[in-house]
């Protein structure tokens, strides 16, 4: 029988994998990549407990989750767009100021 | 739903994102870890469908799988980040896995008792559709659903403000 501890572990676990990346990668499209993955997890335990507890609200949470993070994404890949045209680069290195 | 095809549902799932992730930190192609979090959505949404959260699925399909990683692909080509990266140092690697794997530790001690609290409801089965998820939506989250159109608002005006202040 697969409980809510399962998927609490696999969610543990892509979260743990998430946070490698995260702190791995020096390509900051791939630092947000990671932090993608990272909200994902977090959403699937979040799913998995509304379905164990009876309580649609861990749905709808997810449903926020999701909007924050598009909106997040499309910011953010804005902002590596405008770091590469300044450096030439999209490394955690090159952004070293924050006024241009 | 037959507990042995759920099971065996949850462990192809679960290993398929499991090792879809693992692409996503590890891959050295930039695009091929774009594509790893593509089937890691994929996965997810299977694992949400299993759980009987269609509309969260649909969603994270369409929406994530579909447009916010087109996007990262687009942006992957439009820089052509084709090259490999240069890995981290070795020192740095360790120290991270060692965060990572502590984390993982803290949840699996501190946050997986919360599994075992008993359920609400005496049926524990429910369903996500989509008429459920939107009856919570427009009564009990009827403040922070109109505050989202605020935000996603505020994220056109500043790209749109990113984009004209690169052109000056």
């Amino acid at each position: 029988m697969i409980g809510p501890e399962h998927y609490f572990t696999l969610s543990a676990a892509l979260f743990a994998i998430g946070l490698f990346g995260l702190l791995t990668r020096r390509n900051s499209l791939l630092v947000l990549l990671s932090i993608e993955l990272m909200l994902n997890a977090a959403n699937l335990s979040f799913v998995s407990l509304a379905a164990h507890r009876g309580d649609l609200a861990g749905q709808a949470v997810v449903f926020f989750t999701m909007l924050v993070a598009a909106a997040e994404v499309t910011v953010g890949l804005a902002i590596i767009m405008l770091l590469f045209r300044k450096h030439g680069s999209v490394s955690t290195e090159a952004a070293r100021n924050l006024k241009w | 739903m037959n507990p042995v095809l759920e099971a065996v549902f949850f462990y192809l799932f679960a290993g398929g994102a499991i090792a879809a992730a693992l692409g996503v930190a590890f891959a050295r192609v930039p695009l091929y870890a774009v594509l790893s979090l593509v089937l890691a959505m994929g996965f997810i949404a299977g694992l949400f469908a299993l759980l009987q959260a269609t509309l969260v699925a649909w969603i994270l399909l369409l929406v994530y799988a579909g447009a916010v990683l087109v996007l990262f692909v687009f942006v992957v080509m439009l820089l052509q980040l084709d090259k490999a990266e240069p890995g981290a140092h070795p020192a740095s690697k360790a120290m991270a896995a060692l965060v990572a794997g502590g984390v993982f530790a803290v949840l699996m001690t501190l946050g997986r008792p919360v599994t075992g609290i008993p359920a609400m409801n005496a049926d524990p089965q429910i369903s996500g559709g989509t008429e459920a998820i939107a009856r919570l939506l427009f009564n009990r989250y009827l403040v922070p659903f109109e505050l989202t159109s605020v935000l996603l608002l505020a994220a056109v005006l500043s790209i749109v403000v990113l984009a004209k202040k690169a052109k000056a």
